[in-house]
């Protein structure tokens, strides 16, 4: 079998992005500095080589604008994929999102359909502290109308991506900034990762960690260290909080009996208290040997000591830790 | 320019009866309230059909509108099925928005009625979207959209209308200024005298007109739709006007004089406008009667229409939030 | 002292960067913020300006080379400048340290009296196996009922030292129904020396006078004949507690203990109180056959009413056995042999045997059972009546 080259996350994303725009003249971008910059975190590097100013869409520092224009667009038949710069800036966009985007279907009884995307890197472990290093999927998860998708690996964010732009719902795509840089193979070929379809990464028979983001490779790193106490964790990556496929989180929960939910965002009020209930109210219920874990952000903003940033949120040794005493409980 | 606009006999009997109609059904509206068979509330109109009407007249039946939570004006003259509307109303299953909607989200997708909004200044941003995608699809068409002299002070506001500069979009913002931001009035909520100067802060031209002259607003519009449509970008538009009842249906009219409310009724557009048609012989007064019982006749049939709709059925509670 | 140039990071999440090309050569001079060599990170171009002026001293890496972010890769300094060759110290991860997770509040819950306390996968495993949560002890905290205590409920299936032979059929009912009897009903014994003397001889002689073919009358035998006429004056030894009634049996079924292999196995003579000497002669030596032969039927083996056991053979003196529920009393006798005995002054040698009733406390007491094995005595010791 021929091995599949190994690009980065951003570098997936961005593949996804140019595949679909070659696909499909109604998609276009937009977001600040996205053109000649190629974007904050580079993932729109050289696009606008290929498809030009009117496709790659610079905008002002205007995120009410930015997510407002690209539910427009959507609503009369363009496949807008918006980018906001900071998830901590998503605040600002929240009324088009929240109020007219989601909703705009629903309140036109059906009548109208917005299949437009909205990027945006979240997370934390640059020292940006507060205003640059939030994950706020927990507020858009919470909204009815909206589709919630957060990849951890390059082959995961390429396929979700495709997917998202292809749904004719509005899609939350949120990227994590540390992902960027970390590759893995990814096949050159048209493919999608369904919506709503969670994945195991990492089998293991002694408990579950269900995880987000860049926890999912936190805990696989926890996992192995955990493998070699005897310990073996099975992790399994939602990969879309938004519809949540709480098929493969139940049937991981009742083969270990034991499971622990690992987010960044603070733990309080964060998606992993929906997990719980979701477990605690389900068919793996019955099977729960140990009160369900969860291992999530503090509840602070995130500090800008580097030391202080770092325990703020879930790390591969604290989360084996974690795992430690559930195994125990 | 001639007095009428250049606009045909038949065309001005047709605003008049759209203006009636608009009336008609707010009171009509108005009063289903006040018996109990619409709940929640409405914002009511009356006394500003003339910017409703006057702007719409102005563009093509496939150009788009974004509307406000005053909407039922902007939804009629647009071409709304009044079954349809009255139905939506009363929160049928066969209204426009399945009963989902109500008066403050009424839209007609299929005549460019891309929606009423409960949030105030909710379409400005859209509007920029919808016009974006009109110009890269190059399909000539305009988005005309419907704000209030309150929403004027929304930071979204001026994000869009700068977006809608530099980008050149095909849209024209039309603000109703009916001076009153629910009880607060336009002159202590905006430091400048018109809304349209802050066209100039964003480097496309603004104009303000009396609002309760159908023509000068429907001149006015036109002249920004060519604009737009010609490729020469936004207009920020402004009609002076005012709104008779309350800002909602719990609006007790503490913070505005009787004095004042008397004072533009005497300025109704639809009368004037009815007193210009039949001074230029284009209205007689038979024709002006008939006007006034033939849109209360369809009126009646509506809620009769409306009557007779089933309500949705909790089967379908959860229906209609994903595509 | 030389100017160190270190590798700059140049975006947030930058880790590294490859050296693409030195602009200026060592031994070369170099001014302050000109371009000093050419880095790529995720591919894009950037150039690292010199922070000082001077020659560059040494340039320490090559092109093509990945170097993480502040690590030096140069020096610029005077001619003939010593270089403090310092460790390079790249960026490292914060040094992990076990930092004590936050431990919530425990708040231990106590039993709510009447609820069990278990694990929702110790709740399902009883559940499925029909095994009531109440009557497992759990090794949780606070007594909590966890899956393995559940499981420790359930029969081990770890091989024992030693032959397991599985407890089933016959020999798994006899098990239930003696842990059932010895649990249920408090047994209290009295014993009682029979001189069967007499009752010997006219058993002899009856034997004697047999027809071909019939089977001979045992000691056994004539115990149950004896037992059955008692009883129906002995009514609460032939009797079964129910609830809060004793049923006081009409029928008297006497059981007859039999040894086996496997085990003891009591078939029942129904009527006995109706028997002749010879129908009980024939009946205890036919069910005792076929006991051994494992050839009695399910009737033959219930309905009981009262129980003779007698181990006389094994060369037992005297033993206490267990009723047999739902039975009241059970009469288990041992050796029959010569003793020498007082009798009006003299030493003589009389055939004796010991004969101990248990009974169920709950039904009768001492005087019921002291009575009984009076009476039993006065008629075996005189049996003219059993022999007519």
């Amino acid at each position: 079998m021929p091995e599949v080259r190994e690009i980065s996350y951003s570098e997936a994303i961005r593949e996804a992005l140019t595949m679909e725009m070659r696909r499909d003249d109604r998609v276009f971008l937009m977001g600040e500095d996205i053109g000649v910059y190629g974007g904050a975190f580079g993932v729109t590097l050289g696009m606008i080589d290929e498809f030009g100013a009117e496709r790659i869409r610079e905008t002002p520092i205007s995120e009410g604008a930015i997510a407002g224009a690209a539910i427009g667009a959507a609503l009369v038949g363009m496949r807008p994929v918006a980018e906001i710069m900071f998830m901590d800036f998503v605040t600002i966009a929240m009324e088009q999102i929240v109020n007219q985007g989601a909703k705009l279907r629903y309140m036109f009884g059906g009548h109208a359909t917005v299949p437009m995307v909205l990027r945006t890197p979240a997370g934390s472990g640059t020292g940006a502290a507060a205003h640059h290093s939030q994950s706020l999927e927990a507020w858009l998860a919470h909204v009815p109308g909206l589709k919630v998708v957060m990849p951890s690996t390059p082959y995961d964010a390429k396929g979700l991506l495709l997917s998202s732009i292809r749904d004719p719902n509005p899609v939350m795509f949120v990227e994590h900034k540390l992902l960027y840089p970390r590759k893995g193979p990814v096949p050159e070929h048209d493919y999608e990762v369904p919506l709503g379809l969670g994945d195991v990464k990492r089998e293991g028979t002694d408990l579950t960690i269900v995880a987000t983001s860049i926890m999912v490779p936190r805990s696989l790193e926890a996992a192995e260290q955990l493998s070699a106490e005897g310990i073996e964790a099975e992790v399994v990556d939602p990969r879309t909080l938004r519809p949540l496929d709480m098929e493969t989180i139940e049937a991981s929960v009742k083969k270990t009996g034991r499971v622990m939910i690992v987010h960044e965002a603070p733990v309080t009020g964060g998606f992993g208290g929906e997990v719980a209930a979701r477990i605690a109210g389900g068919a793996a219920f019955e099977y729960l040997e140990a009160p369900i874990k969860r291992f999530c952000g503090l509840d602070t903003p995130i500090p800008y000591n580097r030391t202080l940033e770092y325990y703020t949120v879930p790390q591969p040794e604290t989360i084996a830790a974690a795992a430690r005493e559930l195994a125990a409980a | 320019m001639s007095p009428l606009a250049g606009l045909t006999d038949e065309r001005l009997l047709e605003l008049l009866r759209q203006m009636r109609l608009i009336r008609a059904f707010e009171w009509k509206a108005d009063q289903l309230y006040a018996e109990g068979k619409v709940h929640g509330t409405m914002h009511l109109s009356i006394g500003q059909e003339a910017t409703a009407v006057g702007a719409i007249a102005a563009l093509n039946p496939d150009d788009y509108i974004f509307s406000t939570h005053r909407g039922h004006g902007h939804c009629l003259a647009k071409g709304a099925d009044l079954n349809l509307m009255m139905a939506e109303f009363r929160g049928k299953e066969t209204g426009y928005c399945r009963g989902r909607g109500g008066s403050m989200h009424i839209a007609d997708l299929s005549c460019g009625n891309l929606g009423a909004n409960g949030v105030v200044g909710g379409g400005l941003a859209m509007a920029c979207g919808a016009a974006l995608a009109q110009k890269m699809q190059s399909t000539g068409k305009v988005v005309l959209c419907f704000f209030g002299d309150g929403a004027s002070n929304q930071g979204v506001f001026h994000e869009s209308l700068n977006l809608a500069a530099i980008w050149d979009l095909p849209v024209v913002y039309f603000c109703e200024n009916n001076q009153y931001g629910m009880s607060m009035h336009v002159r202590r909520s905006v430091a400048i005298e018109r809304i349209s100067d802050r066209a100039c802060a964003y480097g496309f031209p603004g104009k303000t007109v009396d609002g309760n002259d159908l023509l000068q607003v429907y001149e006015a519009t036109r002249d920004a739709v060519a604009r737009a449509r010609a490729g020469g970008g936004p207009t920020l538009l402004e009609g002076v006007t005012y709104r008779w009842k309350g800002h909602s249906k719990s609006d007790a009219d503490r913070y505005r004089t009787k004095e004042e409310i008397n004072e533009w009724k005497a300025k109704d557009p639809i009368k004037r406008f009815e007193q210009l048609l039949l001074q230029e012989g284009v209205l007689t007064p038979d024709q002006a009667k008939s006007i006034e019982s033939q849109v209360q006749s369809e009126i009646e049939s509506a809620i009769e229409f409306a009557d007779g709709c089933p309500e949705p059925s909790l089967d379908t509670i959860e229906e209609g939030v994903y595509a | 002292m030389a100017t160190p140039v270190i590798m700059p990071k140049f975006g947030m999440a930058q880790e590294e960067a490859t050296i693409v090309r030195w602009y200026k050569q060592e031994g070369e001079q170099v001014e302050r913020g000109e371009p000093l060599l050419e880095v790529m990170t995720d591919k894009v171009n950037m150039d690292v300006e010199a922070p000082a002026s001077g020659l560059l001293l040494k340039a320490k890496y090559s092109p093509d080379e990945v170097v993480p972010v502040t690590v030096i890769i140069g020096y610029i300094g005077e001619p003939g400048e010593e270089i403090e060759e310092e460790e390079p110290s790249p960026v490292t991860k914060p040094a992990p340290r076990v930092v004590p997770v936050p431990a919530t509040a425990q708040r231990t819950v106590k039993a709510v009296s009447g609820k069990v306390r278990a694990t929702p996968a110790a709740r399902r495993l009883a559940r499925e196996g029909g095994i009531d949560l109440s009557l497992v002890s759990g090794t949780g905290p606070d007594g909590l009922v966890r899956t393995e205590d559940v499981e420790a409920f359930l029969p081990p299936e770890a091989p024992v030292e030693g032959e397991l032979v599985p407890l089933k059929g016959v020999r798994k009912i006899i098990a239930q129904r003696m842990e059932t009897s010895w649990h249920a009903a408090p047994h209290i014994s009295f014993t009682v020396t029979i001189d069967m003397t007499q009752a010997e001889a006219r058993r002899a002689e009856w034997n004697e006078a047999r027809a071909e073919g019939e089977p001979r009358l045992s000691v056994t035998g004539l115990l149950i004949k004896a037992v059955a006429d008692l009883l129906p004056r002995h009514r609460y030894l032939n009797a079964s507690l129910r609830g809060e009634e004793v049923l006081l049996h009409r029928a008297v079924n006497v059981g007859m203990a039999v040894a086996r292999d496997e085990g003891l196995i009591v078939p029942v003579l129904k009527g006995a109180d109706g028997l002749t000497l010879g129908e009980i002669a024939f009946q205890c030596s036919d069910l005792a056959e076929r006991a051994r032969e494992g050839k009695l039927t399910p009737d033959e083996v219930t309905g009981g009413t009262f129980t003779v056991s007698n181990l006389g053979m094994f060369g037992v003196e005297q033993f206490t056995a267990i009723i047999n529920p739902p039975e009241s009393a059970i009469l288990a006798v041992g050796t029959l042999g010569p003793e020498p005995v007082v009798l009006s002054g003299k030493i003589v040698v009389r055939q004796r045997m010991r004969a101990t009733l248990s009974v169920d406390h709950r039904v009768a007491d001492g005087a019921l059972a002291g009575r009984f094995l009076q009476d039993l005595k006065k008629t075996l010791e005189a049996p003219e009546s059993l022999f007519s």
